[in-house]
């Protein structure tokens, strides 16, 4: 590498040996010729050997001698606020400036990083200048109201687009710990009223699962349920035998957690009116009325991660059995303890998903064994992008974080130190209830929806 | 190392360029906050107008245009820019940036180095691999 101030040393200790007098005994430094009795400055050499050069950009990289000057001259373009075409219904202010900051970075360490605003980060990252700048690994500190202040480390550069300009670039960020644990959607109902169900016996049919066995089961409601009402199973009877030591609460919408009567027994028969066959019409899968949807784009756990409402205002129903997770009551949307100028940083990005091979409900906007992406400021990693390659191929490509990674890198802690489990956003897609997970030795598995795992989410900055 | 150097414009300018070093600098548009039917030298932008060449904003929008004779201007703030080690990545928050300077050609060379030493190893493995095939 040259340098104009350590240029001059080396040439005078070249002299040394080289039968050029020094300048104490009789060299002279002459700019205008070479001769044994003088001799060009370094900053003459330089400008000899070195060519110049000139390049334009939004971002422009170069490799110029250390220390010589260089010249930088700004363009302000006329710019305006918001998107799109601008119109009387389409206000868009111009954008003036009184201050213009320049920046200038060379890849030597990083340090700098820590001091600039989320809004520099963005800028960095908006006018391309990312992957020149930001080193996959390096950790930004993330305030949140609940869970602290937290490392979230450079995933990738340019790995998801900006859902609002496909062009623009982003950087992945994602929490290095575990910021507590979630549900990731709660059990769902087994039945939903599309009109109004009288009191009286009904009976259906399932195929079965795990310990319920197939077969054709009854009970009596006392009181009817109203259309938008709904029928949940009673508690947590997967692992308790036979479907008949089930019980059932009757709801009056998908969002109220009063019954209008609880614990009505079931029992096996086909007394009164037939409601169908569990995974049919109104009646759901029989593997989410225990266990929940592993339906990643209307799950709980997506509208946690990108809202910003209080406690008891963050999730509403997806689809007619969906039902209220554990946590709809007390706990506030992700966003909610971020810090403004944080989100402010973050862009929605387009994110691809994969369905299940088994089932979705009727009005599911999934449709089963496909593919499909949302459009979040936050979300969970997939499978593949954090190096497991097995399961669904969502379109989601291997992150240059995880390029390598061995089962240790994938181990994330919780606040207490200790390694902990945390969700995937892809599913198992042999089942209608399982998304994957990471385990506590860094290796992959399927857990149930309706479980609480750690939470480690991510997002972009662009 | 990340240098931030903030240049303080005398104005408001919506459009032209200055000089990071010396601070000169160049105003090419102009600025009004209510159009009223003001002849225009040429291209403009509105607030709730597309621009057409043979168009004029709506009265009452909010727009800048381009000056037939740019002005000139002087920031505070300019300072010497040296290069720093190494591979010189710089930008600015306002639009295109221009930087001029003299290549390290001993950087190049290295460049040239390894890049050749690349294509050497590509080569040879598909060598051994068709050897081998």
């Amino acid at each position: 590498m040259l340098d104009v101030e350590t240029l001059g040393a080396a040439l005078k200790l070249a002299k040394k040996g080289g039968g050029v007098e020094e300048g104490g005994s009789g060299a002279v430094i002459d700019d205008s010729k070479i001769s044994s009795s003088t001799t060009w400055s370094s900053q003459k050499i330089v400008d000899t050997l070195c060519p110049p050069f000139t390049v334009s950009g939004a971002t422009v990289q170069c490799t110029p001698v250390a220390n010589y000057p260089l010249g930088v001259q700004v363009e302000i373009t006329p710019t305006q606020e918001g998107t799109g075409d601008p119109s009387p219904e389409n206000i868009r202010p111009i954008v003036g400036r009184n201050i213009i900051r320049i920046y200038q970075h060379a890849p030597d360490n990083t340090d700098d990083l820590d001091g600039l605003s989320w809004r520099e980060i963005q800028n960095i990252v908006r006018r391309g200048a990312g992957p020149a700048i930001i080193p996959i690994g390096y950790q930004f500190m993330v305030n949140h109201g609940v869970y602290g202040t937290q490392p979230w480390a450079v995933l990738g550069h340019n790995v998801h687009k900006n859902a609002h300009n496909t062009d623009s670039p982003t950087m992945l960020i994602g929490a290095v710990p575990v910021l507590g644990t979630l549900q990731f959607d709660a059990p769902e109902a087994i039945y939903y009223a599309e009109s109004q169900l009288a009191a009286g016996t009904y009976h259906f049919t399932t195929d079965g699962y795990d310990m319920w066995a197939a077969g054709t089961y009854q009970f009596t409601l006392t009181q009817a349920v109203p259309a938008g009402g709904q029928i949940v199973l009673n508690g947590y009877y997967a692992h308790q035998g036979a479907f008949t030591n089930a019980k059932i609460n009757t709801y009056a919408s998908r969002t109220t957690t009063t019954p209008i009567e609880s614990n009505v027994a079931i029992i096996a028969g086909s007394a009164g009116t037939n409601l169908g066959t569990t995974g049919a019409g109104n009646l759901n899968h029989i593997q989410r009325i225990s266990y929940g949807s592993n339906n990643y784009k209307e799950s709980a756990m997506r509208q946690f991660l990108n809202s910003a409402s209080p406690a008891g205002s963050v999730w509403t129903p997806q689809t007619k059995f969906d039902r209220l997770p554990s946590w709809a009551s007390n706990t506030a949307g992700f966003m909610n303890g971020l810090d403004d100028d944080f989100i402010a940083a973050v862009c929605e990005t387009t994110v691809p998903c994969g369905s299940n091979n088994v089932y979705e409900a009727p009005d599911s906007t999934v449709t089963k064994g496909g593919i499909y992406s949302v459009n979040d400021k936050f979300f969970l990693l997939s499978n593949r992008e954090i190096g497991f390659m097995s399961d669904i191929d969502d379109g989601s490509t291997l992150l240059p974080f995880y390029d390598g990674a061995t089962n240790a890198d994938r181990i994330k802690y919780n606040a207490s130190g200790v390694a902990a489990r945390w969700w995937e956003r892809t599913l198992d897609s042999g089942s209608a209830k399982s998304v994957l997970i990471v385990l506590m030795d860094g290796t992959l598995d399927s857990y149930n929806v309706r479980n609480d795992h750690g939470l480690a989410p991510a997002c972009n900055i662009g | 190392m990340l240098k931030k150097s903030t240049i303080t414009l005398p104005q408001t300018i919506y459009g032209g360029t200055v000089d990071a070093v010396t601070g000169a600098g160049v105003q090419e548009w102009a600025h009004i906050d209510s159009y009223n039917g003001e002849a225009l030298p040429g291209e403009w932008i509105s607030d709730r107008d597309v621009y057409a060449p043979d168009a004029t904003p709506t009265i009452g929008a909010e727009i800048a245009y381009k000056l037939a004779t740019p002005t000139a201007f002087h920031a505070t703030g300019g300072q010497s820019l040296p290069a720093l080690p190494g591979t010189n990545t710089v930008y600015t928050d306002a639009g295109v940036v221009t930087v001029s300077g003299l290549s390290d050609t001993v950087e190049t060379f290295n460049a040239l180095e390894n890049r050749i030493a690349a294509l050497e190893e590509a080569a040879a493995a598909l060598e051994e691999a068709a050897i081998s095939g």
